[in-house]
């Protein structure tokens, strides 16, 4: 669903004309706070959709949206001539970006080389589709007007990007893989060389497992997996060097 | 060009980001790039585990028209037994197998070494 389909202009007005009332006729804060993440949900899901693709799930960046439509009912004044969803869609993209920005860098990063690396995960989908492979440092320096070595560089420190929530499922809207994960289970517990590492890998979230199984059994590229899962290329990449860390780390001693 | 680092886990992050500033500046796709930084955590990790003492990790990048050549060698160091074969620690070689386009356990002078190959010319 998006806000310009099945939000139309009326409904928009009478939603901000309730939730007006609301904030006016004596509701409670918590009732209040019911009835607007009701209301806006759609418009919370509009938003985090605009800001998915760059190296964060949809899932975290819903959440994200979710705590910025909370934070500007607290903040609402209704006395002031602006109506609710205009003030609550300032608030949430705020705390968008500001999650983008900061939260995701778990090590800090340059400012510069954080937006370099939102510039790739943003370029990447059409420039591997325009050349039909995953396109090289260089083609990606050229078509975003950066360096290659401040690329490379970039990328580098996006590895350092870890709020990944290992817990998310599988964005509602990507393509499903045919197989099922008790298949998937199977073909993990038969192969040589992962049967020692079959009973950790059924401990791992679905995305993971699915991701896993993409890239070593179906040898499918990266950027083929981010295509049918609905996440970013730099989003698999790091789970590929986490879940292997993860199942690694299942084997020491 | 080469590095030294010493044979410890925590070198590995080092490896990864040097393979991926090489690896970086050819011609192979940046999926093929991350591909690489994952076989070279594995093949330093398998060479790591194998030494029965503390030495140093030395890997080696080479280009050629065909593709870009990674050497990995432990020196200084000693091991019970090389090459280990697919048989053990499969796991790691699986992942070394399948994320590159050739792979080979041997003897640098009597150095252990994991030689790696990625082509260019393979999406």
């Amino acid at each position: 669903m998006t806000a310009s389909g099945a939000d139309t202009a009326n409904s928009r007005r009478d939603r901000d004309l309730r939730v007006a009332e609301a904030f006016v006729d004596g509701t409670s804060p918590a009732e209040l706070r019911e009835i607007v993440v009701r209301e806006y949900h759609p418009l919370v899901l509009y938003l985090a959709r605009r800001y998915f693709g760059r190296g964060e799930a949809l899932e975290d960046l819903v959440q994200v949206a979710q705590m910025g439509l909370l934070n500007a009912v607290d903040r609402f004044d209704p006395d002031r001539a602006v109506q609710f969803s205009t003030f609550a869609a300032a608030t949430i993209v705020g705390e968008l970006k500001r999650h983008l920005r900061d939260k995701c860098w778990s090590v800090r990063v340059p400012r510069r080389l954080q937006e370099i690396a939102l510039l790739v995960n943003r370029a990447l989908p059409e420039l591997s589709q325009t050349l039909g492979r995953s396109p090289s440092f260089a083609e990606i320096a050229t078509a975003i007007g950066e360096t290659e070595a401040d690329v490379i560089e970039a990328v580098d420190a996006a590895q350092a990007f870890t709020t990944t929530s290992l817990d998310a499922g599988i964005d509602d809207d990507a393509q499903a893989p045919s197989e099922t994960l008790g298949e998937i289970d199977m073909r993990f517990d038969l192969a040589t060389g992962w049967a020692d590492v079959a009973p950790a890998i059924r401990e791992l979230p679905e995305r993971e497992r699915r991701i896993l199984y993409m890239r070593f059994f179906e040898n499918k590229t990266q950027s083929e997996i981010a295509a049918e899962i609905g996440i970013s290329q730099m989003h698999v990449s790091r789970i590929l060097t986490q879940t292997l860390s993860t199942l690694r780390s299942t084997l020491e001693p | 060009m080469w590095i030294s680092v010493p044979a410890l886990p925590a070198s590995i992050d080092v490896l990864r980001s040097v393979t991926a500033v090489v690896a970086g500046h050819t011609p192979l796709g940046i999926d093929r790039v991350d591909d690489l930084r994952l076989a070279v955590s594995e093949g330093a990790g398998r060479l790591i585990r194998a030494s029965e003492q503390r030495g140093s990790l030395r890997a080696s990048f080479s280009t050629d028209g065909d593709g870009l050549h990674i050497r990995l060698a432990l020196r200084d160091a000693t091991v019970a037994q090389w090459p280990l074969g697919p048989d053990t620690d499969p796991l790691s070689w699986i992942v070394i197998e399948t994320l590159t386009d050739g792979a080979e356990e041997a003897l640098d002078g009597n150095d252990p070494c994991i030689g790696l190959h990625v082509s260019y010319t393979r999406s």
